[in-house]
């Protein structure tokens, strides 16, 4: 290490400016490409499927149903199948897939750093297998069995009740410690996920369909109204988070430095782990357990732009948007006209991609060497 | 700013930790604190900082009690170098330095010019300018406490903690921190482990032996042999800097030493 003398202060400054325009600029870089990709994926996902629609039209379908009077919509240039195909079907498709693809990147995020772990993700607390629990209970044994809810809020119900499980019995004398929150998510876990394979295996063989498809995560199901309990979820999430990245940031280097640093550590901690309770949760209880993208999406965006969360989050957040839409217009068009769950797509083309990033120089700046 | 512990104890798990620790530290001087392992050093650093709560007495900061003040404004006087940091997600060094300006900010937003200025100063001040876009995990046990250091003036509060600032580092460097925290005008408390860094840069000595309070004072009283032979097990004797004019102390096994010996038989 070279300690400068003080006539080298102009260098160090033309270092400094250097140094802080390249780390801003990939960033910007990155941000501005997902943020065109998302409306690209939305238009072409309006125009792929049976029903055939231009890229063209589905883009004029989507405005004119955003805009009023737009003339397109009247002049019977377009019939009322495409209408129907690409405003009732594609795109509320289109847009679960983003919006399950942000939320769950941000919640994996968050699970991240509360327990300061790289394996962590949004399901550690139990959240999908709780969901799992709620969901196959009212396919196998019909909606009474849970009180009458349906199957999304008895998904719901469940990954929440699994969720306070996992935090109460890892509350130590009023601290929640990341080990005891990790452990007590994989028992719980995995008692869950016992429940829900016996309710399986017990179950009529036509049942064993639609479990399987909850349990892989789909989004095929979705329509305009079940966008907003998540819609409203994502929103809450991104308000909470957005005033704490940098008690987040402190929180990376440990308890000790972020509590000397003011952060009230165990508040914190409370408030980002219910946040991305109700985040995963509203998101499961609509498309099912959705593997990968909350793993891997987060270490991604930190190996592209670095572990700083005012820098990762929004390339976390655009970047798992993307990244779901882009499986799910493969996993309806790859087999069809029969469809491929987005769960195993996800991993299918993640997988391959994520290998290759880490492979790479920069993948072990960002500290994937240890 | 002036900092006081009054009366200070802490119980962890039942397990008096600290009993009853009385000390003043007048603005601008610089105290050190030593002790054997597990005397309560860190421990009583910790009540400063609002980790570890005092199960009885008060920690004042120019007279206000700390625990009840809000956690903030207390990180905003008093600046911390925590004695480990976690690197499972590594932040660069530049990032890590200016996480010293979370008390000061909320949010998404930017750093302000005002914060990277501290912050590349501070920097540039322990010698690790060089290093700022690096993975801080990347750096060795020593660059690493450079790092540290930089982050806990790039706060520029008028109170500086110190828990162990020297671990992992060469002498040259050790002698350079030193140098750089007596040169600051601030309060500064550091718990040393080394006797004799301690005696040559701080105003003030407190020794403290299973958690009380034993000795406290210039170098050459709070070090007096009597104390440190008895607070450490070992013989000592301390001799007086031919050039600096500070106490200096040398120290041997306690029973290889005539001298102590002889009082033994005495």
């Amino acid at each position: 290490m070279v300690v400068r003398p003080r006539s080298a202060a102009s260098s160090v400054e033309r270092d400094r400016k250097v140094f802080l325009r390249r780390s801003r600029l990939t960033q910007r870089v990155t941000v501005a490409v997902l943020g065109l990709a998302i409306p690209v994926l939305l238009v072409v996902s309006g125009s792929i499927g049976t029903v055939e629609v231009g890229l063209a039209d589905a883009g004029r379908i989507v405005v004119g149903h955003l805009a009023p009077g737009m003339p397109w919509m009247s002049d019977g240039s377009l019939t009322v199948l495409q209408d129907q195909a690409v405003w009732q079907f594609r795109l509320p498709r289109a847009l679960l897939a983003g919006l399950a693809g942000a939320g769950l990147a941000l919640a994996g995020a968050i699970m991240q750093v509360i327990v300061r772990n790289p394996l962590a993700e949004p399901y550690l607390l139990g959240v999908s297998s709780g969901a799992g629990v709620g969901a196959v209970l009212v396919i196998t044994l019909g909606s009474a069995a849970v009180g009458g809810l349906p199957l999304g809020a008895a998904a719901f119900a469940g990954s929440l009740v699994a969720c306070a499980c996992v935090a109460l019995t890892a509350r130590h004398r009023g601290v929640l410690s990341p080990t005891r929150m990790i452990l007590s998510g994989v028992a719980l876990g995995s008692l869950f996920s016992a429940v829900t394979s016996y309710l399986t295996l017990t179950t009529e063989a036509q049942n064993v369909f639609s479990v399987l498809f909850f349990l892989l995560g789909s989004v095929s199901a979705a329509s305009m109204s079940s966008l907003v309990v998540p819609a409203v979820a994502f929103v809450v999430a991104c308000a909470v988070v957005g005033f704490r990245t940098r008690a987040m940031n402190a929180l990376l280097t440990g308890d000790e430095s972020a509590t000397a640093l003011g952060v009230d550590v165990n508040r914190l901690r409370a408030v980002l782990l219910v946040t991305a309770a109700l985040l995963t949760g509203s998101i499961v209880s609509v498309s099912g357990g959705i593997g990968f993208v909350g793993l891997v999406v987060p270490h991604v965006a930190r190996i592209l732009v670095g572990a700083d969360h005012r820098r990762m989050l929004p390339v976390a957040v655009l970047g798992g948007a993307a990244f779901l839409m882009v499986a799910d217009l493969l996993s309806r068009t790859v087999a069809a006209p029969a469809e491929v769950p987005i769960g195993i797509l996800t991993a299918v083309v993640g997988a391959p991609f994520f290998l290759w990033l880490m492979r790479r120089d920069t993948a072990a700046q960002a500290g994937l060497d240890r | 700013m002036r900092v006081r512990f009054d009366r200070v104890s802490v119980a962890l798990g039942g397990r008096d930790v600290l009993r009853d620790v009385d000390v003043e530290i007048r603005p601008g001087r610089f105290l050190g604190l030593v002790g054997p392992n597990g005397s309560g050093k860190s421990t009583l650093l910790r009540t400063l900082y609002r980790a570890v709560a005092p199960s009885s007495g008060r920690v004042l900061l120019d007279g206000r009690d700390v625990w009840r003040t809000d956690r903030r404004e207390v990180a905003r006087s008093v600046a911390v170098m925590t004695q480990e940091t976690s690197t499972e997600f590594d932040l660069t060094v530049l990032d890590a330095v200016l996480l010293a300006r979370v008390p000061f900010q909320r949010g998404f937003g930017r750093d302000t010019d005002a914060d990277l200025d501290l912050a590349w100063t501070a920097l540039t001040r322990v010698g690790a300018a060089d290093v700022a876009d690096r993975p801080i995990g990347r750096l060795s046990g020593g660059q690493r406490q450079r790092v540290m250091l930089a982050r806990a003036l790039a706060a520029d509060a008028p109170v500086l903690v110190l828990d162990e600032p020297t671990n992992h580092l060469d002498i040259a460097f050790q002698l350079e921190l030193m140098r750089i925290a007596t040169d600051l005008d601030r309060t500064i408390i550091a718990a040393l482990h080394d006797l004799n860094l301690a005696a040559t840069h701080c105003d003030d000595i407190a020794v403290l032996d299973g958690g009380r309070l034993v000795a406290a004072g210039p170098p050459a009283e709070a070090l007096a042999p009597r104390v440190v032979e008895d607070v450490f097990r070992v013989a000592v004797d301390q001799l007086t800097h031919p050039r600096t004019g500070r106490p200096l102390l040398v120290f041997d096994h306690p029973s290889g030493h005539p001298e102590h010996g002889d009082e033994i038989h005495a």
